[in-house]
């Protein structure tokens, strides 16, 4: 029992890190009606970031401010510099090729996703990374027997208020309408005023922070990151978005939090080497009986 | 370097214009396909660039085989090396362990990854876009990974298996030159068939699909049928070129079937043009060149090409270069080498009108009274809601034969459900809808065209990148029978059919008046034109009953005018109309008589005269009077 325990909190914490990207790709999705390939690679580059600033910077940050204060020193950055790179990302190569339709769209982000991973490996080379354990809390405890650490309850409590806030931004605010409206409609969004211009900015710039933080909390925990991490990652992240609904923001959350708990079941009591098959499978028998993902709603096309 | 030269030459010379460009295209092809045959020949062409030649080759193979699918039908697939990969381990593994000759295992290769495609995509075939696309990427992994975990020790794990045999085809194939000729080799054969499949019934049925699901549907493609066919084709080739891989390579590996050589395929479609096959060659020689010419700086090179992928999308979305859409003539002209003139195809012309007017001509010929009896569509009893909202209930109507019946009602009376009902896009919750006294409710939308009803759109919906020739050949679709067999080999019934088709669809360009657009894009059309091309289109199924959705609509009285005329013409030939409209001038104009719809039910049916003087009609539009 402790043992499922354990694999459940686990599946918890990587399903978190799955939840935040997928945020992102649903957000973006939902605006731009574009798979962001690129949002993976944005991950990774907030892991990255968040290497240099904890690890090379021969740990002047954490013996400033202490491990957590240099962690939410490191945080704070990522979020910003990756949100600034997501809305860059957005003017150079996604804005000219919009109105060229949404295969070029793909090609461009595909793109941008080689340009973005390959930047990485120049860079900071192509092997990968560790986190210096010095920067990383490595505290452990037990809750009613079950050992957790320090750092994985902050993952959790730190993903779900990102969760939540965002929840709360785009369920119940009036620019969440506005983010609702344009994902629905673009055009009609446009023509009852609503400035679809800044709420790209803003899925732009939220989504990648998110995932940049994601990134940061990823390296954090398995200490160990790679330039390509972000294909893999994105690519749970958006099966992640598919399985709950794209578009969709509970989706996202649900669709991140479930992959990630099935993963790690499992892996723990199936087979390592066949989990991502069978996750995939997963997802297509979900999508063969529920074609909209689990909280997707169906459409039907006006004819 | 010749190879960045052709490229170079042949961008240079894309943009040319007008019919300066037809000449341009047919030097530019002879001068390619001369240089792919000499370039292995060439004194200073080393062993190393011939390989790169080969390695072009597996990629323009790879390149057209996903063309079909994400070219010509417009799925998404990401997940394309899959089939690939099925291939090359079919082969490897077939090979290895049989020790079958690798020529032998070639079709074996191409027909266990299009029987794979089949039982993959089967179920997931009805998935729209995005959705599809994350089925394909994850098919695409879970290959991958299954090769990686070495089930039964059949795949060798992540170090794949090694000592797979050079082909041999009278003589060993083993060289680098051999290798090169045996994959261009193969890829002419296969281009040959592709351009026969493009001018044909099923090259067009992908198109109407990727223009516009359900219009295609709506007017007899079996979209179904063609998606999966296109799926198992493209799988087909892809095994086809894995079988060669696998044999230059002697050796597979998981790795070489990653994620991202989808995505490389996926970008070659793209970077050539959608549904273009030079643009998909060409595409294969940047992709596989580029990284060729950058190897010096190794390190940036793969940051240069996302680069250059994204410039491109900026500068040139379309694509290097672009499918360009076949005239009339050519798709007569590519017909055969009997000079069939004019005279045999008014002849047959003749035939047909005379065997459309056939089947109404009782009703037409000056005596519509005592047809006007014949029910030819029969709705019982038709009740259709959505998630609570009751669209249509209890729907009875009968529509006559040689008349035309108008549908009119205030917005949201159910009108266009019904219509949908009729045409077969829902499914009624309850009754009956019986054509000839036959059921038809129940039955796919493509199969409802071809007992006789077509249809147009409310919100048009014509395909806008064909030519309207092309778009009128649609409704001529469920008339024909050729498949993939009797266009690739162009079978003489499949010209003759071919023959037909086009003829026919020549008729009703005329009919409405738009024969001398025939070779134009239906996307260069104004708005009135459109809704009679896509009337054309209608007439071209040959049906008993044509169904409009209110084809007045952003017409002008002048062209309002012309639109009754013709319907009343329609009318003369035999053909039973079915319209729903707000016009009612029209609607008088025109109508023999007039059902009324109000919140999904009947209120009133007769002629024009008495409709408007029904209390409950005025009621319907103009609101109850409080008095």
């Amino acid at each position: 029992m402790n043992t499922f325990i354990e694999q459940l909190i686990n599946g918890l914490t990587i399903g978190s890190f799955y939840a935040l990207v997928a945020l992102g790709y649903s957000m973006v999705y939902g605006v731009m009606k574009l798979i962001n390939f690129a949002h993976g690679d944005l991950f990774a580059f907030g892991a990255y970031l968040g290497y240099t600033l904890l690890t090379s910077a021969a740990g002047k940050v954490t013996a400033t401010l202490g491990i957590w204060g240099g962690i939410a020193f490191a945080a704070c950055i990522v979020a910003v510099s990756v949100a600034l790179a997501g809305v860059l990302v957005e003017r150079i190569a996604y804005r000219p090729v919009y109105p060229s339709g949404r295969l070029s769209l793909v090609v461009s982000a595909l793109g941008v996703a080689i340009f973005i991973q390959n930047s990485i490996m120049a860079i900071w080379g192509a092997r990968p990374q560790a986190f210096a354990a010095s920067v990383v809390p490595s505290y452990r405890f037990k809750i009613a027997g079950i050992p957790v650490t320090e750092l994985q309850v902050t993952i959790l409590a730190i993903s779900f208020a990102l969760m939540f806030i965002i929840w709360l931004i785009v369920e119940k605010s009036t620019f969440g309408a506005a983010v609702r409206a344009s994902a629905l409609d673009r055009e009609t969004a446009t023509l009852v005023g609503i400035d679809v211009r800044k709420v790209i900015f803003f899925v732009f710039a939220l989504g990648p922070g998110l995932g940049g933080v994601a990134g940061l909390m990823n390296g954090l925990y398995y200490r160990s990151i790679s330039f390509n991490m972000g294909w893999n990652y994105g690519l749970k992240a958006f099966t992640a978005t598919i399985l709950g609904g794209i578009g969709n923001i509970p989706g996202a959350m649900l669709g991140g939090l479930l992959l990630g708990i099935v993963e790690s079941l499992l892996s723990g009591y199936v087979s390592g080497a066949w989990k991502d098959v069978f996750v995939f499978i997963l997802l297509i028998v979900t999508l063969i009986f529920r074609p909209t993902g689990l909280l997707g709603e169906k459409t039907a096309e006006k004819v | 370097m010749s190879i960045t030269k052709n490229i170079l030459d042949r961008i240079l010379s894309a943009p040319a214009d007008g019919g300066k460009r037809r000449v341009d295209r047919r030097t530019i092809t002879l001068a390619s396909i001369s240089i792919l045959v000499l370039f292995p020949l060439m004194p200073f062409i080393d062993n190393y660039w011939i390989d790169v030649g080969f390695y072009c080759g597996i990629y323009a193979l790879l390149g057209l085989s996903l063309n079909i699918v994400l070219g010509e039908v417009g799925l998404f697939d990401l997940g394309h090396t899959g089939f690939y990969a099925i291939g090359a381990y079919v082969t490897a593994i077939l090979n290895t362990q049989f020790h079958l000759p690798i020529l032998l295992l070639l079709p074996i290769a191409a027909l266990v990854s299009g029987l794979f495609a089949w039982i993959v995509t089967a179920p997931v075939i009805h998935l729209k876009g995005d959705y599809l696309c994350i089925v394909t990427i994850g098919l695409g992994e879970i290959i991958r990974l299954t090769m990686i975990n070495n089930p039964f020790g059949l795949t060798g794990g992540p170090n794949g298996i090694n000592g797979v045999d050079g082909p041999s085809f009278i003589v060993p194939i083993v060289s680098s030159r051999q290798f090169y000729y045996l994959i261009w080799g193969l890829i002419a054969l296969i281009t040959f068939g592709l351009i026969r499949l493009q001018r044909s019934r099923v090259g067009r049925a992908w198109n109407y699909i990727r223009e516009d699901e359900t219009a295609a549907e709506a007017l007899g493609v079996d979209v179904r049928h063609y998606k999966l066919a296109a799926f198992v084709l493209g799988a087909a080739l892809a095994g086809i070129a894995g079988n060669v891989y696998a044999s230059k390579q002697m050796s597979v590996s998981p790795e070489s079937f990653t994620f991202m050589e989808s995505s490389l395929l996926f970008c070659i479609v793209l970077l050539g043009g959608l549904g273009s096959i030079p643009g998909t060659m060409l595409g294969a020689v940047a992709i596989t060149v580029f990284p060729e010419i950058f190897r010096p700086f190794a390190k940036y090179r793969l940051m240069f090409f996302g680069l250059a992928l994204l410039l491109m999308m900026i500068f040139k979305p379309a694509g290097f270069l672009p499918r360009v859409r076949d005239s009339g003539e050519t798709l007569r002209k590519a017909l055969g080498g009997k000079r069939r003139g004019q005279p045999v195809s008014e002849a047959s012309a003749d035939n047909e009108s005379g065997a459309g007017t056939a089947s109404g001509a009782g009703s037409a010929a000056g005596a519509p009274e005592p047809a006007s009896d014949l029910s030819l569509l029969e709705v019982k009893d038709v009740t259709l809601s959505f998630g609570g909202v009751t669209a249509v209930a209890d729907m009875d109507a009968s529509i006559s034969k040689g008349r035309i019946t108008a549908l009119i009602g205030p917005n949201g009376a159910g009108k266009t459900t019904l219509f949908n009902l009729i045409t077969g896009i829902y499914r009624p919750l309850k009754g009956q809808i019986k054509f000839k006294d036959e059921k038809i409710s129940g039955a796919h939308p493509h199969e409802i065209v071809k007992k006789g009803i077509a249809r147009t759109f409310q919100n048009i919906r014509i395909f806008p990148t064909l030519t309207c020739l092309e778009n009128v050949l649609c409704g001529q679709h469920c008339r024909g029978k050729a498949g993939f067999i009797g266009s690739i080999f162009r079978l003489p019934s499949q010209r003759r059919e071919e023959e037909s088709m086009l003829a026919c669809a020549d008729r009703c360009l005329e009919r409405v008046g738009l024969a001398e657009s025939a070779d134009k894009l239906a996307s260069s059309l104004p708005y009135g034109k459109r809704r009679y091309l896509e009337i054309a289109r209608a007439l071209a199924v040959n049906p008993d009953l044509i169904v409009l959705d209110e084809p007045s609509s952003g017409l002008n009285d002048a062209e309002t005018e012309d639109l009754s005329r013709l319907l009343l013409s329609l009318l003369a030939d035999g053909l039973s109309i079915l319209l729903i409209e707000h016009d009612m001038n029209l609607v008088d104009m025109v109508s023999d008589h007039v059902i009324v719809m109000q919140t999904g039910r009947k209120i009133a049916e007769g002629e024009m005269c008495d409709i408007r003087l029904n209390p409950l009609v005025i009621e319907a539009y103009l609101g109850k009077e409080e008095d």
